[in-house]
């Protein structure tokens, strides 16, 4: 069990979505694969939008 | 004359002010000499709008102290508290509905709507019946404490708060010096032996009662942590204690956590998950893990889940 894996789980539970954590192991030796994790998480940070974005408006 | 006085209740259950009717024999002095009570929709008829209605405005008359029991949940309770902030001195927050949001602050966690619409409709509800709008304060969009919507100048918080520590809060400030408070957490004052985790890997559910003998002192009793249990006393701030144990472990239950977190934007669920991990705890063991919170809901600590939205294609 790591801690990794809690985030995951507790992000769920605080109502924010489990998608805005994400671990990636990446060698100082391999550039395109720090730049395509980074690709990846901005482009789905984007498609999830600000973390109030779906709460009710306010009364 | 004593210091001028108002209470005023928000969404609150009275526990508060039944906790004040606990201060016993030191309440006498308190109401009769040290306090002159100006205004408490509780304990006297006292009207917001004059007393035969002749009033446009909501006003409570000035005081020095104000106490504040009940979180803000909708828009009359909002009205209320700042019409409290403005005419009184000092206001306190008491209990943990006005400092954390407290048990009405559960509803932070589910869909406001949905919630609303649960409570107006049973099986029993005659059809065609449709949700008040005009005698029914309309709702804020989320439970909130006291002090995310008025400055709030000394917080007790309990459920109930412990009447001693009330009375200490009203003394120092009539006398003019800093109430002494426990400041830190239900462990610190907790006399149960502390024998190490040992072998504890997965939190029990509590449907088996802890171990200990019946007739003897709690300190003999063994940690219930310890014992598996998952007692809230490390997340919790302390002050419950009223016979030297933390009332509920002299009672033999785990602590709840009704006084919220040990400091003032402590997130109960996230120390506790943190102090399972930390001790290599299974976390998942936990069932219903969010009900950690359900004294501290508020501060935007307690959100619905988020609906999982399908991908656009």
């Amino acid at each position: 069990m790591t801690r990794s894996d809690m985030i995951v789980e507790l992000l769920e539970d605080f109502g924010y979505e489990a998608e805005r954590f994400n671990l990636t192991w990446v060698s100082s030796a391999e550039p395109d694969k720090f730049v395509a994790a980074v690709t990846e998480m901005t482009t789905r940070i984007k498609k999830l939008g600000p973390v109030n974005g779906q709460d009710a408006s306010v009364a | 004359m004593g210091v001028t006085t108002a209470m005023e209740w928000l969404g609150s259950c009275s526990g508060c002010e039944i906790a004040i009717l606990n201060i016993g024999e030191d309440l006498i002095p308190i109401i009769t000499e040290v306090l002159d009570i100006v205004h408490a929709p509780v304990l006297m008829d006292h009207k917001y709008f004059g007393q035969c209605g002749e009033g446009v405005t909501l006003t409570i008359p000035e005081a020095v102290v104000g106490i504040v029991t009940g979180g803000v949940s909708n828009h009359e309770h909002l009205e209320v508290l700042e019409e409290m902030r403005e005419k009184c001195t000092v206001l306190i927050a008491l209990g943990t509905c006005a400092t954390h949001g407290g048990i009405p602050a559960l509803m932070n966690g589910q869909d406001r709507q949905e919630s609303w619409e649960g409570i107006f409709s049973t099986e029993t509800t005659d059809p065609g019946a449709k949700i008040p709008t005009i005698e029914v304060p309309a709702p804020l969009d989320r439970v909130y404490a006291c002090d995310e919507k008025v400055k709030i100048d000394m917080q007790l918080p309990g459920c109930p708060p412990n009447p001693a520590l009330i009375a200490e809060v009203i003394m120092s400030l009539v006398e003019g010096r800093d109430p002494v408070l426990p400041g830190k957490s239900v462990c610190d004052t907790c006399p149960t032996k502390r024998e190490g985790k040992g072998a504890v890997d997965k939190v029990k559910r509590f449907i088996t009662n802890v171990d200990f003998v019946p007739g003897a002192a709690i300190d003999e009793m063994r940690c219930l942590l310890e014992q598996g249990y998952l007692c809230l006393g490390p997340v919790t701030a302390a002050g419950c204690a009223k016979r030297g144990a933390p009332s509920c472990i002299s009672a033999r239950v785990p602590c709840r956590g009704c006084f919220g977190p040990v400091r003032k934007d402590g997130n109960q669920l996230l120390d506790m998950m943190n102090a399972l991990a930390s001790n290599g705890i299974d976390y998942k063991s936990v069932i219903d893990r969010r009900s950690i919170l359900r004294f501290s809901g508020a501060h935007g600590k307690l959100r619905p889940l988020k609906k999982r939205v399908g991908e656009e294609k």
